[in-house]
């Protein structure tokens, strides 16, 4: 059944029902996947999937019921549910449906990677797995060697007459490897995303994890102590995203955030901004709309240090009596893309500026051990001791400890070397002045 | 649900183009989910999955395919490109006779959540919601939730097999903060089983609610945990996460098979201290990670993975055991039909030792207790692995002197089971997700209290 016909279906099957109004977001998934590990084809995806939500209103409480099947029955399913739903849920904050068009785009991701064929993205997971092998003789298995990319096309109605669609979607080759000396081995993962076939470097990836796995071979525990640690700008990256949660309003007027109370305060060193960019050049992931209708917007959430705006929902922005910050993605409040803007020092550089430290090139355990309540964390890490401003040793089996909150207080020095570290990241590696190792 | 006959004729076509194995595997599935906050239904949702995944071997090689749209031309299309990626060149016509598999079902349900009203699943969350608001003064805001499914699976592959299974589970989950002198902390408990509306007879939401708000008033008056190597007593039920991360992962054929663990090639050697014996078991009646037959249509059985410190058993799925000249032993799990199945653990837990849990905190001069745990994770080929103490304390002269928080605890799994010196009398289970290369699937861990000589503890006390 077409999309449109069945949000229709479903919008006639909701007024008598007794629903106010209502949205149906319908997205169809297209993702292929293959990784191949000793030359041979270890896993292989080719999917697709279609899903339609319904988020339905009455009396201004929303509730929701998703389907994967678009029929007759399917959306007798859908408003059904969502009338239970209704009937249970007595929140006293209010819901309601986006009316407004977007002014910008709508985004089209037209799918590069579907042109390059199949036979050709197995070749390039097995260059790669060759290439990390004959980088050195100590590295011992290529665990993973894969390619794959995804889009997605999403249709939004709504009962106050929004019709509007979208497709989003990347690349992506990574790498995960093992190199031994005999005596500890040693893991190196390196992923890239592009939104084109020719950004993704299947050489560079095989390079740099194999170049990384071995550099850590003969690594050595580190003293408890507090150091002044660089965080390369992929590990600065995944600690943002493990707390990204405590950015959304809703987080905040539940009291699930420590971000309480802090809008328009300093909560960060004056030289850091984060910035919400929903229409980046650079990454794959661009968006006009969210998953509530609402046009999403660029801007910098933390302005020179500055708390400026929380993530918003329509339901948490009515509340606030703000306007809502088009950040709904699959049900929650959180940013499409990151940018924090580069500052002035190459990567060597801000080894050289560290002195005696360490760089913090993985962390374990995001998620396990943040409790984004407290902004407080504890993980797993690995990386190399820094003296005399250069790179000494490998250093492994250490802990980094310390208060999320306070991490963006202590940001000392911001890099140049910006980089695309996810599919929604595109920044470089930062200094913070302190932070608790636990160690040997 | 498809036509027995397509099913067969999708299988015998594959087949006839020279895969070596071919397996369909159809999900229908139905998920519940409410979320309470500050006393209050603050959104309910309902979803329906369905979908088909198609999976192919030939030699050393495996490919996958899925839809939600299983026409009987999508279905051809879909086998056509899968072969033409095996590149498999000769084909000759091949029949598979599709013999029901009969299973008994040793998870029996007595209220089916789909039959039970959502003013129930409401009521009992309010329940809950009060068990932890009234546990103490410092609670300042309480999370419920509540999740229930109903997974009906189909299997059949060309070795004949037909096979389907029906899961119905229940959880409800329990996040409750306390706040003073401006800090907040959380607590967490979240026990659920593979039964229906039953469960909360078996388990009172109130209890369940307080647990958590306890975690919490104890950890907002707590000190930060010291940092560096020390003895760490691990209480039992979710403590059995240290053998899941530290050791369990790693014996998983999709692991072992590429020799990219640090288990693989050692059955039959010393791996653990002599007081380990630890154990998977799909089997257990109505257990959270139970089920009657895997998502390989394999029937579930209980292995024994290690005993008395010897390697006995790894945790075998199909694909893996061609290549490691092996039976699969009905340890094949996924998420659901978007991934391809491998090698995961159920229900993984220690045996119970001689100790009583309080010989084994007086026999300790000084260390770590953790009470509680979060999750954690691994590195299975380097054998790294973390995990975060959701409730500690220290331990002091054989006593438990004050409560400590946000440490994480790290090692490498070899290290870890060699260093077991205590094992207690009182194993129990506790309920988690576990997340791996087939998707997020539910797992028991489990364990007495145990005695790790050493462990690094990543607190901020030095």
């Amino acid at each position: 059944m077409k999309e449109k016909q069945f949000a229709e279906m479903v919008f006639a099957l909701a007024k008598k029902q007794g629903f106010d109004d209502c949205e149906v977001l319908v997205s169809n998934h297209r993702e292929f996947e293959v990784v191949v590990s000793k030359g041979k084809i270890d896993n292989y995806t080719d999917a697709s999937s279609k899903r339609a939500t319904l988020r339905a209103i009455k009396d201004r409480r929303s509730c929701f019921a998703t389907t994967e099947i678009l029929d007759e029955t399917s959306a007798r399913f859908l408003v059904e549910s969502a009338y239970e739903n209704f009937m249970i849920t007595d929140t006293l904050d209010e819901d309601d449906i986006w009316a407004e068009r977007p002014t910008k785009g709508p985004f089209e991701y037209e799918d590069a990677f579907e042109r390059v064929s199949v036979k050709e993205k197995i070749e390039l997971a097995k260059r790669m797995e060759e290439k990390c092998l004959s980088y050195d003789k100590r590295i011992q298995h290529v665990i993973m060697s894969g390619y794959g990319h995804q889009r997605s096309e999403i249709w939004l109605f709504n009962t106050k007459g929004l019709e509007l669609t979208e497709s989003f979607g990347y690349g992506a080759a990574f790498v995960y490897l093992v190199a031994s000396d005999g005596k500890k081995p040693k893991r190196g993962f390196r992923a890239m995303y592009g939104s084109h076939p020719n950004e993704v470097d299947v050489e560079k990836v095989a390079l740099e994890a194999s170049s990384e796995a071995i550099s850590q071979l003969g690594a050595q525990p580190v003293k408890s102590g507090k150091y002044k640690v660089l965080l390369r700008r992929d590990v600065f990256a995944q600690l943002f995203f493990a707390f990204s949660s405590i950015f959304s309003a809703e987080a905040v007027q539940k009291g699930l955030s420590p971000l309480r109370g802090k809008l328009h305060q300093k909560i960060a060193a004056e030289t850091l901004s984060l910035i919400e960019d929903p229409f980046f050049e650079k990454l794959p992931m661009k968006r006009s709309f969210d998953n509530e209708g609402v046009p999403t917007t660029r801007k910098s959430f933390i302005d020179h240090g500055t708390l400026t705006t929380f993530f918003h929902s329509i339901k948490s922005a009515r509340k606030d009596n703000v306007k809502p910050t088009g950040n709904v993605f699959s049900q929650r409040c959180v940013p499409l893309n990151v940018i924090l803007p580069e500052g002035s020092l190459g990567y060597e550089d801000l080894i050289e500026s560290v002195g005696e430290g360490l760089l913090v090139i993985a962390l374990d355990g995001l998620h396990s051990g943040v409790r984004p309540v407290s902004g407080e964390f504890s993980l797993g890490a690995n990386g190399y001791r820094i003296a005399d401003g250069k790179i000494v040793e490998p250093v492994e089996q250490f802990t980094v400890s310390g208060n999320f909150l306070d991490v963006l207080q202590k940001i000392e020095l911001i890099g140049s070397d910006c980089e695309i570290v996810s599919a929604n990241w595109f920044g470089p590696s930062v200094v913070v002045s302190e932070l608790d190792i636990a160690g040997s | 649900m498809l036509e027995i006959s397509l099913i067969e004729k999708i299988i015998d076509y594959g087949v006839s183009k020279g895969a070596d194995f071919v397996e369909i595997f159809v999900e229908d599935r139905f998920d519940t989910r409410i979320t309470l906050i500050d006393g209050r239904i603050d959104s309910a949702s309902s979803e329906r999955d369905f979908g088909l995944g198609l999976r192919l071997f030939k030699q050393d090689q495996q490919v996958y395919a899925y839809t939600n749209d299983p026409t009987e031309k999508q279905l051809f299309t879909m086998v056509d490109r899968l072969i033409e990626v095996l590149q498999i060149k000769s084909a000759e016509p091949k029949t598979v006779n599709l013999m029901n598999l009969d299973v008994k079902n040793s998870h029996v349900i007595v209220l089916n959540p789909l039959e039970v009203s959502k003013m129930e699943k409401a009521r009992i969350m309010k329940l809950a919601y009060e068990g932890a608001k009234n546990y103490s003064n410092l609670i300042s805001q309480v999370v419920v939730r509540y999740w229930d499914y109903d997974q009906k699976v189909f299997i059949a592959n060309s070795e004949g097999t037909m096979a389907s299974d029906r899961r119905i589970r229940t959880r409800l989950m329990v996040t409750a903060v306390a706040s003073k002198d401006g800090e907040q902390e959380s607590g967490f408990y979240g026990p659920g089983a593979s039964m229906g509306l039953e469960f909360f007879n078996f388990r009172d939401p109130k209890d369940i609610g307080a647990e958590a708000a306890r975690i919490a008033d104890r950890m907002v008056r707590a000190d930060h945990a010291p940092a560096g190597r020390m003895p760490v007593v691990i209480a039992n039920e979710f403590g059995g996460v240290i053998f899941h991360e530290a050791c369990g992962h790693a014996l998983e054929a999709t692991s072992v098979a590429k020799s990219a663990s640090v288990f693989a090639n050692k059955l039959g050697q010393k791996v653990a201290a002599d007081c380990v014996t630890a154990v998977d078991d799909a089997t257990i009646p109505n257990a959270w990670g139970s089920s009657n037959i895997d998502d390989e249509g394999t029937v579930t059985q209980r292995n024994v993975l290690i005993e008395n410190g010897v390697l006995k058993s790894y945790l075998v799925d199909k694909f893996h055991a061609k290549m490691m000249n092996t039976k699969p032993n009905g340890c094949g799990r996924r998420e659901s039909y978007k991934y391809i199945p491998t090698s995961r653990m159920s229900n993984t837990f220690i045996m119970p030792g001689k100790y009583l849990p309080e010989e084994i905190i007086s026999a300790t001069d000084y260390g770590l207790y953790a009470k509680r745990m979060g999750g954690g994770s691994v590195h299975p080929a380097t054998g790294e692995f973390n995990f975060a103490v959701m409730e500690g304390y220290l331990i002091e002269k054989g006593r438990i002197v004050k409560p400590v928080r946000g440490a994480t605890l790290i090692g490498k799994g070899i290290d870890v089971i060699n260093n077991i010196d205590m094992v207690g009398n009182d194993l129990a289970r506790g309920q988690g997700m576990c997340g791996s290369i087939s998707g997020s699937v539910p797992a028991d861990v489990g364990q007495p209290t145990i005695r790790v000589k050493e462990l690094i503890v990543g607190g901020r006390k030095r």
